[in-house]
């Protein structure tokens, strides 16, 4: 074990590191363009809810496998040259915003229905109504669903090795291949996934619970006043 | 050869594919759910330890990707114990089983505890025994939670199923890569087994959306 | 923990099957199991779902010699020779070049093939006439596979003659990946066997050509695990059965479309397990 981290240690490191930037500027990215698509599936334009809706069923019923192979295809045929590493981010990006707009579409479908009218009632603006009343209520709701995604999207991002993107899961083949040490590499490699993906999960949990603590505490408060 | 034709050219050709992942996810399903009853069994034991073992087992299974627990359970754990050979095919199984077990347990556990506390006493105080307890008072209540959440786990078993491409199952993802290689067009090939992985994924998805629409106002009333 | 794993493991094991020992063993069980890779034409690929090619044409001589039924399990290539050694089966039936590390740890059998390092580029690149030309390219090649090597050794003599070398090395799953690869303009050049290479440049007319070569020819063979000696020896029987009658130079010829010289001995590196 200790001869393999000496002489593959930094191989398997580099993959761990590639495995966080996938994940993370992949999320990102997507989560962002979730929150987006999730706003206009909330919104009053009939035919972008339907895009969007179309969007997020083709990717929430298709496995990420073959949507990474699909876009590794197209960029393909395109002709167009890209980094497996650019590749593979995308890939993570357009699964993440699916599910993203899944969840802030939930949330926002979790508010009570009169809210938005009463806060026009009182007189507040739009701008008012998102940042005062909605978001406050949407973000406690979006934000533990978000951890949990980060988590499944590290666990899936394990795929992109059948694409040959240089994350850990590749690292790990490759160092399998150049020692056919195959149970105590996948036994670290496991290690390391399981470290990161259970320390996001840990977080998910505690976020969810101090949420629900502080919203309890507002509510509180707020009766008291 | 516009796309369209050469999409439904290679179709046929993916078919056995298509069977062979229908086969093994529900094969993985059914293990799933038998895993899934001693966990929450165990998590619900008087018995400290083999509660925190089962929280600890779907911990691990929760924190581990499918494609390294399925390395390890092809590649690596027979050389280990020095097993000899084991079927690729069985491998995915227990796998597919293993991971959706874990998550299934989660599933009856959150149904059992909607269940009210004070009907478990009611029911007790009724001089109900245990089995009928559960037969004639819990089940008939989590049935309508569960169920919806079972069929939505069988997608996410469905959605894992292409690790099997990895250890040897021709699966309908090792199919379309076959073809492709064979026909060096990869985009039809693709094209095609996304098709017919969405076709099993949103009649399944709406499988589930149904169920929920049917049974949730049973659930809420109890 | 350990035992529960070693339990469901074992009733699998149990469901499927021991691992043969040596021949008499897989002569009891009346069936050998091996692996492929089959994403490697002319020697093993799928065609309409079945494996076919030199290798299959090859396994049906061995199988028959011995008299057993066969089970083919088709595996990606970077994990064949790990699942070898953990006893998925006895026979790792897929080309495998003959390298010192490798014959190291595998007992290889007699050379069935013999193929040239290529390295392969668009057939309209002009830059690419000699192993130089692919100072500062994006370069490609098989993860694991005795190519990855190759290109390995090219991109260090080329840094060592004072030379950029490759801008970048991938490596991809398949050796039919990089031939996707390359046509789609993902990397500028590959380097594979001049067998995959022809296989390429019949599959897409017009679209590849070989821009150089590389090295000595490399010897292709079967795997076993070491101390198999009457597997070992039944294979090398079979294949020295079709050298000396010259059907395997006919197999050669139907497949590959030209003869190629196999040794019958000195084919092994120094170290090697047999």
């Amino acid at each position: 074990m200790n001869d393999l981290i000496a002489s593959h240690g930094t191989l398997i490191a580099e993959g761990f590191l590639g495995t966080l930037r996938v994940v993370a500027i992949g999320f990102v990215a997507g989560a962002m363009a979730g929150a987006a698509l999730g706003a206009i599936a909330c919104g009053p334009a009939g035919w972008a809810r339907m895009l969007v809706r179309c969007y997020v069923e083709l990717i929430r019923n298709t496995p990420f496998l073959v949507q990474a192979s699909l876009l590794f295809a197209l960029f393909g045929v395109a002709g167009v040259r890209v980094s497996t590493m650019a590749l593979g981010i995308a890939a993570v990006a357009l699964y993440t915003a699916a599910y993203m707009a899944e969840i802030v579409r939930g949330a926002f479908r979790a508010l009570p229905a009169g809210q938005s009218d009463a806060a026009r009632a009182l007189g507040l603006g739009r701008m008012a109504r998102l940042s005062k009343v909605i978001l406050p209520q949407l973000l406690p709701a979006v934000i533990p669903g978000a951890a949990n995604l980060v988590a499944t999207v590290t666990k899936e991002s394990a795929f992109l090795a059948a694409l040959s993107v240089a994350e850990l899961t590749f690292a790990g083949q490759v160092a399998i291949s150049q020692t056919f040490r195959v149970f105590e590499i996948w036994a670290i490699v496991g290690a390391l996934y399981l470290v990161l993906i259970l320390a996001l999960l840990g977080t998910a949990a505690r976020l969810e619970r101090g949420l629900v603590w502080a919203q309890a505490q507002q509510q509180r408060q707020q009766q008291r006043k | 050869m516009d796309l369209a034709t050469r999409v439904a050219a290679t179709l046929p050709l993916l078919l056995d594919g298509l069977w062979t992942t229908l086969v093994i996810c529900a094969a993985g399903m059914v293990l799933a759910v038998a895993m899934a009853v001693p966990l929450v069994a165990a998590r619900r034991s008087r018995h400290r330890w083999i509660a925190v073992l089962a929280i600890g087992w779907v911990g691990l299974i929760r924190g581990l990707p499918i494609v390294i627990l399925v390395f390890l359970m092809y590649f690596g754990l027979p050389a280990v114990f020095d097993l000899g050979r084991v079927s690729a095919f069985w491998v995915g199984v227990v796998a597919l089983g293993l991971n959706g077990g874990a998550f299934v347990s989660e599933i009856l556990r959150a149904a059992i505890a909607r269940v009210p506390p004070g009907q478990w006493e009611a029911a007790a105080a009724l001089g109900l025994s245990r089995g009928a307890v559960w037969r004639l008072v819990v089940i008939p209540q989590m049935l309508p939670v569960a169920l919806p959440a079972l069929v939505g786990e069988a997608t996410f078993i469905v959605k894992a199923s292409p690790v099997l491409s990895l250890i040897t199952v021709v699966d309908l993802t090792r199919r379309f890569q076959q073809v492709a290689m064979q026909t060096f067009d990869p985009l039809a090939p693709m094209l095609a087994a996304a098709l017919l992985y969405f076709i099993v994924l949103f009649a399944l998805s709406r499988l589930a959306a149904m169920l929920e629409a049917r049974l949730a106002p049973q659930g809420l009333a109890a | 923990m350990r035992t529960l794993i070693a339990t469901v493991i074992a009733g699998l094991v149990a469901a499927t099957g021991a691992v043969a020992e040596d021949l008499d063993g897989i002569k009891a069980a009346g069936k050998i199991v091996v692996a492929t890779e089959a994403a490697f034409p002319p020697f093993e690929f799928v065609q309409d779902g079945v494996i076919v090619g030199f290798g299959a044409d090859l396994l049906k001589e061995v199988v028959a010699d011995m008299g057993v039924a066969v089970e083919q399990l088709d595996l990606p290539f970077q994990g064949i020779l790990a699942g070898l050694e953990a006893g998925q089966y006895d026979l790792v039936a897929t080309s495998v070049a003959i390298t010192p590390e490798r014959a190291a740890t595998y007992a290889f059998t007699r050379p069935i093939a013999s193929i040239e390092n290529a390295i392969v580029t668009k057939a309209d690149n002009a830059t690419v006439t000699s192993p130089e030309g692919l100072n500062g390219l994006i370069v490609a090649t098989q993860l694991g596979s005795s190519t990855e090597a190759v290109a390995r050794e090219i991109d260090t003599a080329l840094k060592a003659a004072g030379g950029a070398g490759f801008a970048d090395l991938r490596l991809l799953q398949t050796f039919a990946d990089t031939a996707f690869a390359l046509r789609s303009g993902q990397v500028d050049a590959i380097v594979v066997g001049n067998t995959t290479a022809g296989e390429a440049m019949a599959a897409a007319p017009g679209e590849f050509k070989i821009a150089a070569t590389w090295g000595d020819p490399v010897y292709i063979a079967w795997v076993v695990r070491p101390g198999n000696p009457g597997l070992l020896g039944a294979i090398n029987a079979t294949i020295g059965r079709l050298a000396d009658s010259g059907a395997l130079a006919a197999l050669q010829e139907k497949w590959v479309g030209t003869a190629m010289s196999v040794p019958a001995e000195g084919y092994l590196p120094p170290g090697a397990v047999q």
